[in-house]
């Protein structure tokens, strides 16, 4: 019996179903304004395509985020209420995950970029060890700085083992929105996708991630699954800020 | 089978069976997480309502991304909770009705990508609701009128007399140019240094204060006119606390309240009247969350017993956002086999004459 994943949370509309090590099929557009009338619709199709029924289903994998607010919380929601529906159980993973694994076959460091605008990304680090991809860094909001720095710091690392090349694979907006500086500073150790169809996220990525968590028991509760954001909203950083300020101009 | 399918065949099969009508309603509009159970379209067997009004006071108003976050780590358990009040598994269900507009966006997209999600893993049909229409049909839950009727809208966001000769069916008379009721009412109530929200509150102190105290202009625009406008009201109760405050002078709070809704109170009766007498429809409901206050309950009564017509305010509980109404919004549509598709989306100005545009799944009934 296959799952299903979904991932709104970045221009990337995807969705894929199959089992641990058999991909049914997948459905991605690249283009859609509006993930929030495509997406089941697409579901719909996919699943018609397969010959299967909701009912047919036994668990669902989520693009959770780091992403748009707003388009992070349409697989999410809708996926709260199909495994609600159907009492499945549903695991949330790393939309970076679903990006980062157009570079499990390679050698390199694999650094996938979500850009976030005023040259911040949602990053983290991956890589291979032993025949696994692993990913090294969990999901964070950095400034490019930061994210070169992280990516140096991580080389050191990889020096002392001499199957691993001095590379790093950078994919996605990120990536290619700074494409130009990330190669000025990062000098040939820097690798870019070679097509066009490395730089966007896939639910298939999605089902290689959380088809094991799912069979391992390691799964999220529907009733309080939410998104990753990695940030607060202004107006709550603003208050706890406040509150914090208060408290420390108490007399203890 | 594909989504549309399933849902002609589960229509078709429940018609026949001849089971009550049971509706899920969900609504996810603003700052309240609201789900209910209704059956044939009257009958409250659950209404639950988690508030976001103590996390949203702190900000002095609803902050929009915090809403959506809340709606999706509320939703689940809300609609959990009211099936189980109401008795009932998602296989007892007839249909869903959802809020897709008007509203905050990203808080209407939560109750519709849950609601899209629901129906398609069930083979549930799908009613999208207007938020609007909710507020109206709150006055069928609490028992009495069928249309013909006139409804007076208002809300923080909404001054409208709506006529409606049929289930589903909306004419604009009127509406406001300017500030809606509700908005005036926040407007002062921050002016007047009150908590947020402030329209209760100046309802409260309205009722210890003079109406007469301040001569507050009322807007008639003219003598047939059933359009509102509050922003020169709103602007006078501003300008008459700063001369105050420029001159030493103090200004009661509770007169100040007093009149402001004396003024509000006088023109949205006076316009209603003026729709009764020019269309002859004689039965009034009062929808939106304004329907609350005192001032109008009081006024608007006195005034329809003199004029002899009938009016008609929902329950206070159902005076605010709630699912309750918006399940009793999806019946008729539900009756009349209308059921929207997976494509639906949430519309932030949704008007209540452009529900019927959007278009539904094309229905093949037995
Ligand atoms: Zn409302």
């Amino acid at each position: 019996m296959p799952y299903l994943a979904l991932d709104t949370a970045t221009t990337s509309l995807s969705v894929a179903v199959g089992e641990r090590g058999k991909l049914f099929g997948e459905a991605t557009t690249q283009l859609s304004r509006n993930h929030s009338v495509k997406l089941m619709p697409m579901v719909e199709n996919l699943l018609a395509d397969l010959d299967l029924d909701p009912t047919q289903l036994q668990g669902f994998v989520i693009g959770r985020g780091p992403g748009s607010y707003t388009g992070v919380r349409i697989a999410v929601t809708a996926a709260k209420a199909m495994a609600f529906a159907l009492n499945l159980p549903l695991v949330g993973v790393s939309t970076l995950d679903g990006l980062a694994r157009h570079g499990a076959v390679s050698d390199a460091l694999v650094v996938p970029m979500l850009d976030a605008r005023r040259r911040q990304s949602y990053t983290a680090l991956y890589e291979n060890q032993n025949g696994f991809f692993v990913k090294i860094q969990e999901d964070k909001l950095l400034v490019l700085d930061d994210i070169i720095r992280a990516i140096n710091s991580r080389m050191v690392v990889r020096r002392l083992d001499k199957t691993k090349p001095a590379q790093v694979l950078l994919l996605g907006d990120g990536a290619e929105n700074h494409r130009d500086e990330l190669q000025e500073k990062l000098g040939d150790k820097a690798r870019f996708a070679t097509s066009p169809a490395q730089n966007f996220v896939r639910a298939a990525h999605l089902l290689d991630v959380g088809i094991p968590l799912l069979e391992a028991g390691e799964v999220h509760d529907p009733a309080t699954f939410a998104p990753e954001y990695l940030q607060l909203v202004e107006a709550e950083a603003k208050w706890l800020a406040a509150q914090q300020a208060a408290k420390e101009g108490e007399p203890s | 089978m594909g989504y549309q399918q399933r849902v002609r065949d589960k229509y078709n099969a429940d018609r026949a069976s001849g089971k009550p009508v049971v509706i899920l309603g969900i609504e996810t509009s603003c700052d309240e997480t609201s789900a209910s159970v209704i059956r044939d379209g009257r009958e409250i067997l659950s209404n639950v309502v988690s508030s976001q009004i103590e996390i949203h006071k702190r900000f002095g108003g609803v902050v929009p991304e915090v809403a959506s976050r809340r709606h999706v780590e509320n939703v689940n358990g809300v609609v959990e909770e009211a099936l189980t009040q109401a008795g009932v598994t998602l296989d007892d269900l007839s249909a869903v009705g959802v809020t897709y507009g008007p509203g905050l966006v990203g808080a209407l997209l939560v109750g519709v990508a849950w609601a899209k999600g629901l129906c398609f893993a069930k083979g549930i049909p799908m009613i999208g609701v207007q938020h609007i229409a909710g507020h109206i049909y709150a006055n069928f839950l609490s028992g009495g009128m069928e249309p013909p009727l006139l409804a007076l809208v208002v809300s923080g966001g909404h001054t409208e007399i709506v006529h409606m000769p049929a289930h589903g069916e909306f004419e604009f008379l009127g509406r406001t140019r300017d500030d809606a009721a509700g908005e005036a009412y926040d407007k002062v109530a921050r002016a007047m240094g009150l908590p947020y929200p402030g329209g209760p509150v100046v309802d409260r102190l309205a009722q210890e204060g003079n109406p007469e105290a301040y001569p507050f202009p009322r807007a008639w625009i003219d003598d047939e006119s059933m359009d509102f406008s509050f922003s020169g009201l709103k602007s006078a109760v501003l300008n008459t606390m700063h001369n105050a405050e420029q001159r030493g002078e103090e200004w009661k709070q509770a007169d100040i309240a007093a009149s402001f809704q004396a003024a509000v109170v006088e023109v949205l009766v006076e316009k209603t009247v003026r729709a009764v007498r020019k269309t002859g429809v004689r039965n009034v409901v009062v929808a939106g969350g304004v329907a609350a206050n005192r001032g109008l309950r009081a006024a608007l009564q006195k005034r329809a017993e003199l004029e002899g017509f009938g009016v008609h305010f929902p329950s206070l509980d159902l005076c605010t956002d709630n699912a309750a109404m918006i399940a009793a919004a999806a019946f008729p549509m539900y009756e009349a086999g209308r059921f929207h598709d997976l494509d639906l989306n949430a519309v932030a100005s949704l008007s209540l004459t452009k529900w019927a545009d959007t278009p539904t799944i094309p229905f093949l009934v037995k």
